[in-house]
């Protein structure tokens, strides 16, 4: 018998543990069995204890493990081994010709739940009880398509090894491929840990994951969700309220909840075509989402000598990356002019003269193909909100609305962040939480009042080129981002679109009534002069990668390298006149 | 044979409880695995005779014992392993179908524990159930005692339990 436990738990005799434990592991001798026996014949409290234990140990092997486990590293690769025992394959004969017989699809879902069901693994068994070592490099950087990392400090060259940790970028996306042939694909702004071969942890954002024919057990882990790979290509993204989608475009996954409640729900199985959502902490089941076989972005075009990276090689390289992030705006102040009758919201502008507009281009090139001319404009009803904007891929945005709002600006989107609380002055002083996160500090009371103010909105407006529709989303306070509370196209606003002649830009005017921005009694009034800002952000052609963006009406007093969703000071002025 | 919707939800969902049952009775985990193939099999071709007003639990447990014993008495009496009789059968699954209710809420309470362990623990724990994976074996692929790893594993279940059961006394199961 082994040291008896430190601590002994309740209704455990001396030395139950151990005796129990030696049958777990199949190191029970004919006298444990003896001792078993008269203990289970004779006493309660021993049955009491030994189901306890063995709805553990049962537990264990049903579901946590045996699901879990398929995404283990095999050690360095070397392992040898028979193949993978085939679970329970005389039930699932029965089950099929239940299914058969009755025509019940229930049975369907029953072999869904089954551990280990379908699995071709057929990698050895594990050798070892501590991790072989690992050769390095883990992975390659195969593409990059404007992808900036967090940091400037990860080179994000094709060709460049990484080893296990933290990958993060802010925009555009970049393929790994793994020393085993796995493949990631990672969009920005997102964070994912390499752990090993065959397991990573998406902290946030959207990747997709590609395994080698042949090969499965890959572990892809968000916060939330864990998501089990059976030889197959599948998206993951991790977003708004902790929420994990899983869309399986080749084989299949077992996706199981990590979190509160959702940590004890059954394991799902996810076929290709199929796509759900896991929200955690919660004990439903998943929500089935549609199949969308355009929402991520599952390959990057070969290297066409755009953009690989920022990089940390030259101080002009990371201030082009500053620029990229935080623009060079020039401009300090709007004018809202009052419009002068009613507004058509056709993507025309014709009423628009009187409406002095912000002019800017990108990098302050007046050659760039990307521009924005801005305006606004009010009456007692509505905001009016306009812009001719020179893009090279215009109305192209793959974002959609139902799916993906917290991404609209990603396909190419204009963005207006503005106050309609005159008590709050100028500049305004609320923070996002992640502003304090970023500076190791935390908010007070009264700055996380100031933050939740409902009359502080973030609008982004794009047009959603599959289904051809004016996109308009809010948010309310100083949020993170992805925001947990937004609205989505929300009913009584309206929205326009026209393409540029030339193909290269476009035109959209909207109106969103004051009420969706909580001040339709009291609605800002000529003489205000509120908070406010522009972004007008530019995408890849096909409408999914954030490329660059222009920022502008923006405070100049405050530091550049401050994101203006996170810092409500950094917002310029809208003057109504 | 023929099953209802409801009978193959029952199946479904009693299919962990039937496991665990089985596993107390036979231990072995392949062999559990095969006295369950051969007990659902028997509940498919009883599923004209269940009565759906009456709880399924106890009802199925009772084809699970008889097919764990039916396995037992196979096997002539081996080194390490339980040989029980007809009568300690009957209460153990009495036992266990009216702890239904309790091995559910375990189950949920696990998912959350096994959160709490190091990676290292949890590693430990996915090496060892690993499908087909014996204490044996891994310790010999380690150069440790197969105790020694036995005692590893007993203190990760050992913490294990002690968490499931703060969760049912907050949840007042315990």
């Amino acid at each position: 018998m082994t040291t008896a436990n430190a601590h002994q738990l309740a209704g455990f005799e001396p030395g139950w543990e151990d005796l129990f434990n030696r049958f777990a592991d199949g190191l029970a001798t004919a006298d444990d069995a003896d001792q078993l026996l008269d203990l289970l014949r004779d006493d309660p409290a021993a049955r009491r204890a030994y189901r306890e234990f063995v709805s553990l140990h049962a537990s264990l092997q049903w579901d946590y493990a045996a699901v879990a486990n398929h995404g283990l590293p095999p050690g360095d690769g070397t392992a040898a081994g028979g193949q993978r025992r085939q679970w329970r394959p005389r039930w699932i004969a029965a089950l099929v010709a239940g299914v058969i017989i009755t025509g019940a699809a229930m049975a369907v879902a029953f072999m869904t739940m089954q551990p280990g069901l379908n699995s071709r693994d057929d990698r050895g068994a594990e050798s070892a009880v501590a991790a072989s070592p690992v050769p390095s490099p883990l992975a390659t950087v195969t593409k990059s398509r404007f992808a900036s990392e967090a940091d400037a400090v990860t080179d994000l060259t094709p060709g460049q090894p990484i080893e296990a940790g933290r990958l993060r970028i802010l925009g555009g996306a970049i393929e790994v491929t793994l020393r085993n042939g796995v493949e990631i694909l990672l969009e920005g702004p997102g964070e994912l840990e390499l752990i090993g071969e065959l397991e990573a942890f998406l902290h946030v954002g959207t990747a997709v994951v590609r395994m080698p024919k042949g090969m499965n057990g890959f572990r892809l882990l968000t916060p939330s969700t864990e998501v089990l790979d059976l030889g197959t290509e599948f998206a993951v993204k991790y977003g708004a309220d902790s929420a994990t989608d899983v869309q399986v475009y080749d084989g299949a996954v077992i996706a199981t909840g990590r979190l509160g409640e959702s940590a004890g729900r059954f394991p799902k199985r996810l076929e290709a075509g199929e796509a759900a959502r896991f929200v955690a902490m919660s004990s439903d089941e998943p929500m089935t989402l549609p199949y969308r076989k355009d929402r991520f972005v599952r390959r990057l075009p070969n290297d066409i000598g755009i953009e690989h990276h920022v990089g940390k090689a030259s101080p002009a390289a990371i201030a082009a990356g500053q620029t990229r992030h935080f623009g060079r705006p020039q401009t300090e102040a709007i004018v809202v002019a009052r419009a002068a009758g009613p507004v058509t919201i056709d993507g025309r502008l014709d009423e628009w003269a009187l409406a002095p507009g912000v002019m800017a281009s990108l990098d302050r090139d007046p050659a760039a193909a990307e521009w924005m001319d801005g305006r606004m404009m009010y009456d007692a009803e509505n905001l009016y909100i306009a812009a001719r904007v020179g893009d090279p891929h215009p109305l192209a945005s793959g974002i959609d609305p139902t799916l993906d709002a917290d991404d609209g600006w990603r396909g190419g989107a204009v963005q207006v962040r503005l106050s309609t609380d005159r008590t709050l002055g100028w500049p305004v002083n609320a923070n996002a939480p992640n502003y304090y996160n970023m500076r190791g500090s935390e908010a007070t009371p009264e700055q996380k009042q100031a933050a939740g103010n409902p009359r502080l909105s973030q609008l982004t407006m794009w047009f959603c080129a599959k289904t051809a529709t004016p996109c308009l989303t809010i948010a309310h306070g100083m949020t993170t981002t992805p925001s947990d509370d937004l609205n989505v196209n929300p009913s009584g606003f309206k929205g326009a679109y026209t393409r540029a002649a030339d193909g290269r830009g476009y035109v959209m005017e909207y109106a969103i009534p004051w009420r969706l921005l909580n001040c339709e009694s009291d609605p800002p009034q000529p003489g205000d002069n509120l908070a406010a800002s522009w972004q007008v952000l530019f995408s890849d052609e096909g409408g999914r990668l954030w490329r660059t963006q222009i920022v502008e009406v923006r405070n100049l007093e405050e530091p550049p390298r401050i994101y203006s969703w996170e810092r409500a000071a950094t917002w310029g002025r809208a003057e109504y006149r | 044979m023929t099953a209802s919707a409801k009978f193959i939800v029952e199946i479904t969902r009693n299919q962990r409880q039937l496991h665990a049952f089985v596993l107390s009775m036979v231990w072995h985990p392949v062999e559990a695995d095969d006295v369950l193939q051969e007990t659902n099999l028997v509940l498919w071709q009883k599923a004209a005779e269940y009565d759906e007003s009456r709880p399924f639990l106890p009802w199925a447990i009772r084809f699970a014992q008889f097919q764990a014993l039916a396995h037992l008495k196979r096997l002539h009496r081996q080194n390490g392993r339980l040989l029980i009789d007809d009568d300690l059968a009957k209460i153990m699954a009495d036992e266990a179908a009216a702890e239904e209710r309790v091995y559910e809420v375990r189950r949920i309470a696990l998912a959350n524990c096994l959160q709490k362990l190091t990676a290292r623990q949890r590693e430990l724990i996915w090496r060892r159930y690993e499908p087909d994976a014996t204490v044996a074996q891994m310790a010999a692929a380690a150069k440790i005692a197969p105790k020694a790893l036995s005692e590893r594993l007993r203190r990760i279940r050992h913490t294990l339990l002690e968490c499931v059961r703060k969760t049912l006394a907050k949840e007042s199961f315990a």
